[in-house]
Order: structure tokens, then C-alpha cells, then sequence
């Protein structure tokens, strides 16, 4: 323990790892601050850029983002009131009142030494794990990985309040999706249609960019700005600077149990998986008010209630990693991304990881630590000023983004047919999302999809083509036995809701529209949280109070039903075609190869129709929304918007991503900078001289990386017309 | 004030993004050792008159980083690049079993200035399924870097502590990655032999194939002892056979092939296919004074390079990495024994007599 402590030690110190922890902290900061991106979207956007880096380095950068995002998103929070994270928005409830009355200041620091605490809390509980770990996980064998995929899958669909039916044909999808490619059990391939880049699986890389990445650009494209400044008031920093910094820490020092077991409860929550920041944050912030003397000042500027959302957001990165390190099951997007980092660089997990490589380990609990010095430190110097990232117009930041996205994916394996997966998984994901199927859970089933299969098929043969082999052992039945009783207590606490709320929900759209849902506070606030998550830039209310019902995005031209419902089942449709087409595929394969792929699609086929006849039937859905937890989708996803405005707009975003693509695949890297100058001229409505500045630097950046990098720049496919820069690439064939 | 800080914001996500790309490429052209990529040639380099390598040079691995190949590519391109005085990077390519990254330099200029490290097994096994293309002894491979016989490896902690215990067993359990792998014909040989029955499950990852034994799932795994070695494993578990006559000297402990035809009076023939090598190659139609560089190159490494030798040894490689396996002819003579004996065993059916499990 104590040389991987001194090897950890050691590789951070060198300048590349401060290089890294300095460029995950700012890199995090900025995309804390700007909502609708996180910590995710920035370690996917970084992770292919990273490919061929020692991993120590690589995985050090991401644990850096993680870790500084969240108070990242608390600044806008506090100055602002637009969260720039979903698990920011009770930073809102006590942070910008705080600004209003002139402790802007005192806020940020309260905020800062808050993530502090849960960040050492967090990773001192990782820290303490590692000498158990090993002998937990020999405890695990292929049956028991079987039955913790399956419980990781039901738990993200299970947190898609209301709409756990489509979480689970979401996360069905991503298994199914995990199957294309080569078999990791059988000698052969599946579902490639004989097209040669599909062998090794759809690639990891692009899908991810393009669920994770470019979807919220389709989204953000649609408006002028990330946030709405309209709604945003900026406030100022009153004098006295020094002042207010000392009285943020001896208010964090005041209430120092108060986060000390704000971040136990963060960690606490972490480890179970699908609980992310925003959950962690409400649950401790409730739970803070209902324990406080001053209880009642929460929600008014108390720097107790800014702690309490603080501190247990953070801690949860912490607790979240340890399923994450030990069994590779993600308890978030941000540990899901990780994970993925991880399998890139060829990280093995579980008791290889804290046997044979104890110094990644301790790199990531101190990354956790360090990253969030940094950033505080950061933050607290600049956070005023930088903050005002946010009025970024979406013009520059889209093609910025996108151009960002294309080339990660190339360089994941220097494929260029790659980034048309970037194009395909950001339409799927973008119709997933407008129709409230919880992109996370297919992206969960994609990364989880082949252990899930490998461990089934393992456990059969072990068997000896036994079923019952896989319901043995101890370990299999406790884990079956909490995933029944976490959906019967869901299922009992939705209930006992609808009862409370007399009339639980009128579902008169295909979205869920118009939700009459009157739950209690903590489905009040959750509802919220989900709104501002998906839809960023979303600005909290204006007093901050908790509880109240938080003021929606303006929905232009919303709604048509009967056209929305229309399309809603026709997407259904499409889904269950898609299913049945892999169903049937499945069954054309010899032996045990089709087996597992025949029967996840077979039962999200039978889900599938579920979902369609419920997207027909206005009366179904409300029978199944009472079961599922109040309203279905709409609440759980506020991004939603198929009016034929939002539709155009949206569709002109993924048609600049397809002419973005064609363009690098034809003229190589050097098409993004004319590609982004075009977009910004013509969608920005500019004129010519920012697009020109935006795309000339671009330009820049992009000769320094195709001299310094010659292997993993794309010079494209046409004849050559500057050696190694422009022209004369070779594309792979494609069947 | 939106156009003010929107450009810069713009310019340091897109700076932070190319930083981070820029910066992956440096950590692949530092050599392990510090020096730097642009040291001077030195004065004895192989066939000075030939003007090889003119520019960077690309060692592709089949598997990610991590892997024995990626380890071996890893100390040798430092050690390449001053004594060519070229850059020598690694590049990963993997995917489809190796073969991938065999496609692409088959497919690369035949220059010279694209190497492939490899595994003799798998690709014979991909020549013999006729997964690649062009041929397996098409290639112009120069060099076997290591080479290491196959072992079978136990728990330590568990019941299982020689191969009597494992002979006892009624159904010996065993996992690998697939059918495709080449420990497979080593172990349905020990399997034939003893007259054993057995249950082969596949799909493990190698870290993973190893863990399944110490979860107790498996009764035993295959693997090198340098691996064992460098992964810092070795204690976890018990060497109990090493396929070959001689005693190998990282796992004295282990019984040799020739210790069970004294003690079971079980005659296993030792063989190329029970040594796990890794070749180095290039593409097919390099000229062959290129390819005898290479392959010169590498053998002044191994008996002249002292930074190379300390890296063979801090990497449990003494004796497995030696000078005699280099060379062209070498090389393709192993190929060839490998290829017959591969076509002898009968890959085509091998994932019917190991799902069979069950020996005639």
C-alpha cells in the first residue's frame, strides 16, 4: 500500500501529471459552468484524445474532471441562479440569495471547502476499501457478474422515474447494440452485415460521443445562447473580498458535522448504482432541513443549506467508484464514461486493478482530492469572472463541440468510417430523448453488454447447460433478493405518492405532457432537477425556494398531440422492428451464439409492445405511470419538444453533423475550420469577422496537430494537395 | 460582453482538447529510459551504407496497451530509435484477434518503416482458419522477440498443489479467452493424453481467466511465467506443469514434460506449439537487405545494448529474449513447423473436441 502511495505520489508530481490534474480541473470547471454539459460530456469529448497515453496520465485527467465539474456548476449556480449542473440546483435554493444580499464571495468559498470535504470524505472511504476489495470480489464469479449486470441495468431504468418500461428497452438496446461485432465467446461475428469496420463491435468511442456529446449540442444548436440571459441576472462581488472568504470558511468550520455527514450520506448513496449528484444533493439538502435548528432559513441565503447540498454531491464520486473499480458496474454517467476510459486503456478492474495495479487506484482517489483543491482554489480566485463563460453563444460553442467530437472518435482507432457512427448514435440518441427512453441505460447496456453475455454463457457451460446453475450460491440470491425488494419498495413509495396526491397524473400526450402531478417535495424537486439536467440553461426560480414548482423552459408552439402521440408510436414502431430484426437474426446463428442476443431482444421486444400499445391508449399510460411513479416521461426528461419549430431547429443541428462528417471524411481534419467558419456565418447569423477568427485558430490548432501527431491526423480522401496535411488519405473498405 | 467571452471560451475548450491530444503522442515518443528522441546514431548500427529508417518508424501492436506485445514494443522503440537516430513510435491497433493490426501492415508501404509484433499461435491459428490475408508465412517476419514455453498454473491457496490433485479431479475445469487460443491444442494434448475429461469455458480476458481460478470456478489456467512474473501475481498461484523437456528456470517448482514421462510414464513429444513466441514482422514485398537490417538491428539490441538488457531483465525476460531466435531464415523456419503442426493437430475442429470435452 505504501509503494503504490509512493508510485502514485510520484507520477502525479512528474509535470505531465500536473499537466493533466491542472488541464482536468479547468477543462471540468468550464464544463461545470455550462449547463447541459458536465463532467461526461467532457471526459468523452477528451477520451479518445487520450488514446496511446500512459493510462495513469489519462485516467488521472478524467478523475480531475469528474471531480472539479460539480463545483464547477455551482458557480452559475450561485451567480447566476442557472445550476450548471443537474446536481447543482439546490446550490441555487441558498447560493444566489447569498449573491443577491452581496456575499457572492462567501458563497463561493462556503461552496468550495464544501466540495472539499466530500471529495476527501469520498475518497478517504475509497482509500479504506482497498485492503477488503480483494477478497469481496473472489466472492464473485462469472454467475454472480451475471446477476450484478442485471442488477445495474434494472437500477438505472428503475431511477427513470416513470419510465421504467423504456429504461429497460433503452438498456436492452445497449446490450443488443454490445453485440454487434465479433463474438468474445464463439469463434464468428453477429449482426456486422458483412461490413468489415463493424467487426470489432460499433465502436465504443463514437457511440459514446455521439450520445453523450453531440446530442446536447442538438439541443443547445436550437437556442441562441447556453443560458438564457434573460432570465439569468448576474450578479456582482461586493466588496470585501478577504472578509467574505473568512467567514465561508468558518461557516463550513461551524457546521462541520453537518458535512461530515452530509458526505457520508453522499458516499453512501454513490455506491448504489444510478444514484447520481442531483439525488445525493436533494436527499442530504432535505434531509439537513428536517435535522437543522434553523431549518427554516433554508432556502433563504443559509450557508447550511449550501453545505448540504455540497457536500454530499461530491462525496458520491467517491462511493460511486467503488462498484465502478471493483465489479465495473458505473453508479452514474460520469463513472459510466470513466469506465469506459478505463476499458480503452486497457485497465483491467476488479482484483487485478487493487492486486497487480494498487497505483491507478490511489491515483484516482487522489486525483479525486487534488482536482478539487485545485479547482476550488481555482474557482474561488476566478469564479466571478470566468463564470460569465456561460453567455457563450451556442453558435461558437456547437461547431467547436462537434468538430471536437469527429476527430475523438477518429483517433479512437484511427477509422475514419467511424465518425458516421457519431452521426448515427447522435440521431438514435436524440430521438431516444425526445421520446423519453433514458439514454444512460443504453449506454449502460452497451458497456456492460458483452460481460453480461460472457458471464451467462460461462455460467452455462460451467453447468453444464443447467439453468438452475445460474440461481447458486449465496452471493446470486442476495443480489436477486435486493433488486426485488428495491422495485417493490419503488413500486410501494409510488403508490403511497399517488394516494397522497389524490389524482396522480392526467397523461394527455405521448411525452407526458401535461403532468398533474402533486407529489411531495422531493418528487417536486426531482422532476425540477431532471428538467434543468437535460435541458440546460434551464434557470432555477428566483427566490431559490425548495419545493416550489421550478418555472419550465418556454415550450414554443407545444403541443399537437395527436401529431406528437402519432410520432411517439411510430418511434416505438421503429423500435420494435429493430428488435424483432435482431430477434430473428439471433436465431440464425448455430449453437449457443444466438442465445443471449435472442433472448434480450425477445424480451424487449415484449416490452416494446407494452410501450406501443401504451403510446396508443392514453388510459394505459395512466395505468402504467400509477404503477411506475407518478407521471412518465415528460417530468423525467424536460428536453422533450416536438413541436415543428423545435424539430426544424433540431434538425438542422444533426444535418450540419452530417455535413461536418462528410466534409473530414472527404477533406480530412482540415475541412473542420471552413465547415465551422460556415456554421457560424450561416446559423449565427454573424458576420463574417468572429466566424473567420473562430475558424482561422481552429485552423492553427489543427496544423500544430497534424505536425506534432502525424499518425493520428486524418488528412482525407482526396487526391493529396499538402503532404501529410491535406489529401491522400486512404479509407478502409467498407465491406 | 457574449461576443467578449464567448471567442475565448471557445479557443480554451478547443485548446484543452488538442492539448490532450498532443500530449498522448509526446508520452509515445518519450523513451522509457529519458533519452530523448533526438540522440544521435550510434557508431556500430547495422550495415551503415543502407539508408534505412528515413522517417518515423511504427511498431503496431495487435492487442491495447498492457499486453506482453505492448510491453515488448514499448522497450524496444526507445532503444530503436537511438540507434537509428529516427523516431520509433508504438501504435495499438487492436481488434479481431491481432489481426487487425496484421491487416494494416500488410497493407502498409513495404518500406520497412511499418514492424508488427505479434504471437506465433494466434496467427498460425488465423493461417490455419484462413482469417488473414495475405498468408501467415507470406509476411516477412525477421524475428521471434521471446519466447517462453506454456505452463498450467493453479491456486496456490487452493486444493489443487500438484498434478496429481489435478489429475484426480473427475472433469478438469479450464478457461481462456476462446476456441481460437493457442493454448488450447497445449492443453487438449495434456487432456488426450492423460485420457481426462474436461470442461473448457471460453471468453475469458486474460486478467480474468486468471481471477476465475482464484474464485475457485477453474482448476487451472495457461499462461507464461513472465507474465506471472511481471504482473506480480506469481505468489497467487502454483506453477504445476511446464510444457517443455527442460526445466524452466522462473518456475523451477513446476514439473517438466520429461518428469511426467518418468513419473506417469506419459510420453508428450516436445513441441514448437507448446512455446508461447512472439514474432516481429514487416510488410510482404519489403526488400530483404531492409528486412536483414531490422533484423540486425534487433540482434545489436540483445547482445550489445546494456540499457536494452537491463530492461529484458527488470522485466523477468532473461533467457526467454535471445539473439539466435532472430534472423529471417530463422523465422520462417518456425513458421513453417508451426503451420505443420497446427495442420497435424486439425484446428478446423477443435471447437468440437473442446465443447466434446469428453476424450475417446
Amino acid at each position: 500500500m505504501i509503494s503504490a502511495l509512493t508510485d502514485a505520489v510520484s507520477i502525479i508530481m512528474t509535470p505531465a501529471g500536473v499537466l493533466m490534474l491542472l488541464a482536468g480541473s479547468v477543462v471540468g470547471l468550464v464544463f461545470g459552468m455550462l449547463p447541459g454539459l458536465g463532467a461526461s460530456q467532457a471526459m468523452i469529448l477528451l477520451l479518445p484524445f487520450t488514446y496511446g497515453a500512459d493510462p495513469h496520465y489519462a485516467i488521472l485527467l478524467f478523475v480531475a474532471v469528474m471531480s472539479s465539474a460539480s463545483f464547477g456548476g455551482s458557480l452559475p449556480a450561485i451567480l447566476i441562479n442557472t445550476p450548471g449542473t443537474p446536481a447543482n440546483v439546490c446550490t441555487t435554493f441558498d447560493g444566489y440569495p447569498m449573491a443577491r444580499r452581496g456575499e457572492a464571495a462567501r458563497a463561493i468559498v462556503v461552496s468550495g471547502l464544501s466540495c472539499l470535504v466530500g471529495s476527501i470524505v469520498g475518497a478517504m472511504a475509497l482509500f479504506s476499501l482497498i485492503p477488503v476489495i480483494s477478497h469481496v470480489i473472489t466472492a464473485f464469479g462469472a454467475r454472480e457478474t451475471f446477476w450484478l449486470v442485471v442488477f445495474g441495468i434494472a437500477m438505472i431504468s428503475l431511477s427513470a422515474k416513470g419510465n421504467t418500461l423504456k429504461g429497460l428497452v433503452a438498456g436492452g438496446f445497449g446490450l443488443l447494440l454490445a453485440f454487434v461485432g465479433r463474438n468474445y465467446v464463439f469463434p464468428g461475428e453477429r449482426f456486422t452485415f458483412g461490413i468489415d469496420f463493424l467487426y470489432d463491435g460499433v465502436p465504443m468511442a463514437a457511440l459514446l460521443v455521439g450520445m453523450f456529446a453531440v446530442v446536447p449540442m442538438v439541443f443547445l444548436g436550437a437556442k441562441r445562447s447556453v443560458v438564457d440571459t434573460g432570465l439569468a441576472e448576474p450578479t456582482v462581488l461586493a466588496a470585501g473580498f478577504r472578509s467574505q472568504a473568512r467567514r465561508g470558511a468558518l461557516d463550513v468550520w461551524r457546521y462541520r458535522y453537518g458535512a461530515l455527514r452530509g458526505s457520508v450520506l453522499g458516499v453512501l448513496l454513490g455506491i448504489i448504482p444510478a444514484v447520481g449528484g442531483a439525488t445525493a444533493s436533494f436527499v442530504n439538502y432535505l434531509m439537513s432541513k428536517q435535522l437543522s435548528r434553523n431549518g427554516s432559513e433554508f432556502g433563504k441565503g443559509s450557508p447550511e443549506g449550501l453545505i448540504a447540498s455540497e457536500t454530499a454531491n461530491d462525496a458520491k464520486d467517491g462511493g460511486a467508484l467503488m462498484p465502478t473499480l471493483a465489479f465495473g458496474i458505473p453508479g452514474d454517467p460520469n463513472t459510466a464514461v470513466l469506465l469506459g476510459a478505463l476499458l480503452m486503456h486497457g485497465v483491467a478492474l476488479g482484483r487485478p486493478l487493487f492486486d497487480n495495479n494498487l497505483p491507478m487506484v490511489v491515483i484516482i482517489v487522489l486525483g479525486l482530492v487534488l482536482g478539487q483543491i485545485l479547482v476550488s482554489v481555482f474557482g474561488v480566485l476566478t469564479g466571478p469572472f470566468i463564470s460569465r463563460i456561460t453567455t457563450i453563444s451556442s453558435y461558437y460553442l456547437v461547431p467547436v463541440v462537434v468538430t471536437c467530437a469527429l476527430i475523438g472518435s477518429y483517433l479512437f482507432r484511427n477509422n475514419v468510417w467511424d465518425t458516421t457512427i457519431v452521426v448515427i448514435a447522435a440521431v438514435f440518441g436524440y430521438c431516444l430523448t425526445q421520446f423519453n427512453y433514458p439514454v444512460i441505460s443504453l449506454v449502460l447496456g452497451f458497456l456492460l453488454g458483452v460481460e453480461a453475455e460472457r458471464a451467462f454463457i460461462q455460467t452455462l457451460i460451467m453447468s453444464q447447460g443447467s439453468y438452475a446453475g445460474l440461481f447458486e450460491g449465496g452471493v446470486v440470491w442476495g443480489i436477486i433478493t435486493i433488486m426485488v425488494l428495491s422495485f417493490l419498495g419503488a413500486w410501494a413509495i409510488n403508490k403511497r405518492r399517488a394516494v397522497r396526491a389524490g389524482v396522480p397524473v392526467t397523461v394527455t400526450g405521448p411525452s407526458g405532457a401535461e403532468a398533474g402531478e402533486t407529489g411531495d417535495a422531493v418528487a417536486s424537486d426531482m422532476q425540477s432537477v431532471s428538467r434543468s439536467a437535460a435541458g440546460g440553461g434551464a434557470s432555477s426560480n428566483g427566490e431559490g425556494q425548495p419545493g416550489e414548482e421550478l418555472p419550465g423552459e418556454e415550450q414554443p408552439g407545444r403541443p399537437r398531440l395527436g401529431r406528437e402521440q402519432r410520432m411517439a408510436t411510430g418511434f416505438a414502431a421503429v423500435l420494435l422492428a429493430a428488435g424483432l430484426a435482431f430477434f430473428i437474426g439471433s436465431r440464425g446463428y448455430e449453437g449457443d451464439m444466438g442465445l443471449f442476443p435472442g433472448a434480450v431482444s425477445g424480451l424487449v421486444c415484449v416490452l416494446l409492445v407494452i410501450v406501443l400499445a401504451s403510446e396508443m391508449s392514453p388510459r394505459l399510460r395512466t395505468a402504467l405511470a400509477k404503477i411506475d411513479g407518478g407521471a412518465d416521461a415528460f417530468q423525467a426528461n424536460g428536453t422533450s419538444d416536438l413541436s415543428a419549430a423545435a424539430l426544424r431547429k433540431h434538425g438542422r443541428v444533426l444535418a450540419w453533423a452530417a455535413a461536418f462528417t462528410a466534409a473530414m471524411i472527404y477533406a480530412g481534419f482540415l475541412a473542420f475550420p471552413v465547415m465551422i467558419t460556415a456554421y457560424i456565418w450561416r446559423t449565427g447569423r454573424a458576420t463574417l469577422k468572429p466566424a473567420l477568427i473562430i475558424g482561422a485558430a481552429m485552423a492553427v490548432l489543427l496544423v500544430v496537430f497534424g505536425t506534432a501527431a502525424p499518425t493520428m491526423f486524418w488528412t482525407g480522401a482526396l487526391p493529396e494537395l499538402i503532404p501529410d496535411l491535406l489529401g491522400g488519405g486512404r479509407i478502409p473498405a467498407l465491406f | 460582453m457574449q461576443a467578449r467571452f464567448s471567442l475565448p471560451a471557445a479557443a480554451l475548450t478547443a485548446a484543452a482538447l488538442v492539448l490532450a491530444g498532443c500530449a498522448s503522442d509526446d508520452d509515445d515518443d518519450t523513451p522509457a529510459d529519458g533519452n530523448g528522441p533526438d540522440a544521435a546514431p550510434t557508431a556500430g548500427q547495422p550495415d551503415a551504407d543502407l539508408e534505412f529508417p528515413t522517417g518515423t518508424v511504427r511498431i503496431v501492436v495487435g492487442s491495447g496497451p498492457g499486453s506482453t506485445m505492448d510491453t515488448m514494443a514499448r522497450g524496444l522503440a526507445p532503444r530503436l530509435q537511438e540507434l537509428w537516430g529516427e523516431s520509433v513510435v508504438v501504435d495499438n491497433v487492436p481488434g479481431a484477434n491481432q489481426s487487425a493490426g496484421y491487416h494494416e501492415v500488410a497493407g502498409a508501404d513495404p518500406d520497412g518503416h511499418t514492424l508488427f509484433i505479434s504471437v506465433h499461435g494466434t496467427m498460425g491459428i488465423h493461417d490455419q482458419l484462413g482469417t488473414i490475408d495475405p498468408g501467415w508465412q507470406e509476411f516477412e517476419w525477421f524475428g521471434t522477440l521471446l519466447e517462453e514455453p506454456w505452463t498450467f498454473y493453479s491456486a496456490a491457496d487452493g486444493s489443487i498443489e500438484t498434478l496429481d490433485d489435478l489429475l484426480a479431479e473427475d472433469v478438469i475445469r479450464y478457461g481462456d479467452s476462446g476456441y481460437e487460443s493457442p493454448i488450447n491444442p497445449v492443453a487438449l494434448t495434456f487432456f488426450e493424453a492423460f485420457g481426462k475429461d474436461f470442461i473448457f469455458t471460453p471468453g475469458y480476458d486474460p486478467g480474468d481467466a486468471q481471477q476465475s481460478v482464484l474464485t475457485g470456478e477453474q482448476h487451472i489456467v495457461g499462461r507464461d511465467a513472465a507474465q506471472m512474473l511481471r504482473g506480480g501475481i506469481d505468489g497467487d498461484f502454483r506453477a504445476l506443469l511446464v510444457f517443455s523437456h527442460e526445466p524452466n528456470e522462473f518456475q523451477p517448482e513446476a514439473m517438466t514434460l520429461a518428469d511426467v514421462e518418468d513419473e506417469y510414464g506419459v510420453s508428450i513429444p516436445d513441441m514448437e506449439i507448446f512455446q508461447l513466441g512472439f514474432p516481429i514482422g514487416t510488410t510482404p514485398g519489403t526488400p530483404p537487405e531492409i528486412v536483414d537490417f531490422l533484423a540486425d538491428s534487433i540482434v545489436t539490441l540483445i547482445e550489445e545494448d546494456e540499457p536494452f538488457q537491463q530492461w529484458i531483465q527488470d522485466n523477468h525476460m532473461v533467457g526467454s529474449v535471445r539473439s539466435e531466435l532472430i534472423g529471417r531464415e530463422t523465422t520462417q523456419q518456425k513458421v513453417a513447423a508451426v503451420t505443420e503442426q497446427y495442420a497435424e493437430f486439425g484446428m478446423d475442429g477443435i471447437q468440437q473436441r473442446l465443447e466434446a470435452g469428453t476424450v475417446d
